[in-house]
């Protein structure tokens, strides 16, 4: 499906301006399929993250639409948002995957190194003992467990957690509310661990 | 109409959206403690047409049976029972507004009760 003509996006952005009550659906129609396509062969997004990203630009132009010239191609300017918030995204999705590499780091053992064998062993044991012996929730165990398997998906983690249904944008907030939670606990048992050793 | 893959989301997000038909059928659904497949029964559709419906501009007082119709029609929807469930969430909220401010909107009481159907009995 392409983008509607410039003759079609004029009369469906007078009817938008005239709070014409179904025109909202038709935006909705003539730009979610083209704008998500661009995305994805441009920007390589995955198809949920390219259909959020073209929900926002919609919701941006239909919440304010006289922010938008109408010199200009109601496609380019909602093409423009929906780049902008497809960039953001991988750009937050990056940064949350780092951290949570550097945190999944410190507890998972990775290939097994012949010298570092025993010594290594030896750590999953006694990280293995500090975690049964800390008082992480059930829930809080499957969610690390999750976490070391790789599992980074939002929507899959907000399952384990059992979260109540919500909008997408909650359920991201509410899994990192949860990750930074166990993160804190984490570090509080690792320091604890190495005081009783001290 | 194809159902696209990008539907239940676009529907999800208008939950979050006060001017969007969906955070409507949001509300009334928590008001009545309903399911998407109760209201959809209620109004006589599937639950594709309702996330279709959802994505429309929630109608203004101004021009309230206007655009319910116009919604109705679009969908193939009743449009007297459109209206009945707008117009009793339009109620509940003008007395939640007057509870919060301490003071009875009398007018928005009125103008809300002007959109119910005639031969719809005042709730108690």
């Amino acid at each position: 499906m392409s983008f509607p003509t410039w003759e079609v996006e004029l009369a469906l952005h007078a009817r938008i301006l005239r709070k014409d009550p179904v025109a909202s659906k038709e935006v909705y129609l003539a730009f979610m399929d083209p704008i998500s396509r661009v995305l994805q062969h441009e920007l390589h997004c995955l198809p949920d993250d390219a259909y959020d990203s073209a929900v926002d630009a919609v919701l941006v132009y239909l919440r304010a639409p006289e922010r938008y010239d109408d010199r200009k191609r109601l496609s380019t300017y909602l093409t423009h948002i929906a780049k902008r918030r497809a960039v953001d995204r991988k750009r937050s999705s990056q940064a949350r995957t780092l951290r949570e590499e550097k945190f999944v780091g410190k507890f998972e053992l990775g290939r097994p190194n012949p010298k570092e064998t025993m010594e290594r062993s030896v750590e999953a044991r006694d990280t293995v003992r500090m975690l049964e012996q800390s008082d992480l929730r059930e829930k809080e165990h499957k969610l690390l467990e999750h976490m070391l398997q790789g599992e980074k998906s939002s929507r899959v983690l907000g399952k384990v957690l059992e979260l109540k249904p919500m909008s997408d944008q909650q359920e991201r907030q509410e899994v990192k509310r949860h990750k930074d939670r166990l993160l804190k606990k984490l570090v509080r048992i690792g320091k604890e661990d190495s005081d009783d050793k001290a | 109409m194809t159902k696209p893959e990008w539907l239940e989301l676009a529907a999800r997000r208008s939950k979050d959206e006060p001017w969007m038909l969906g955070h409507a059928f949001a509300k009334y659904r928590q008001l009545e403690g309903m399911s998407e497949e109760e209201l959809a029964k209620e109004l006589g559709c599937s639950v594709e047409t309702l996330n279709w419906m959802s994505l429309c501009r929630r109608p203004e007082s101004d021009h309230f049976k206007e655009q319910a119709t116009a919604i109705a029609e679009e969908h193939g929807v009743n449009d007297r029972i459109l209206r009945r469930v707008l117009g009793r969430l339009k109620i509940v909220e003008v007395f939640q507004d007057s509870s919060n401010d301490g003071s009875a909107n009398q007018g928005g009481v009125l103008m809300a009760a002007q959109d119910r159907e005639p031969d719809e009995e005042p709730q108690t």
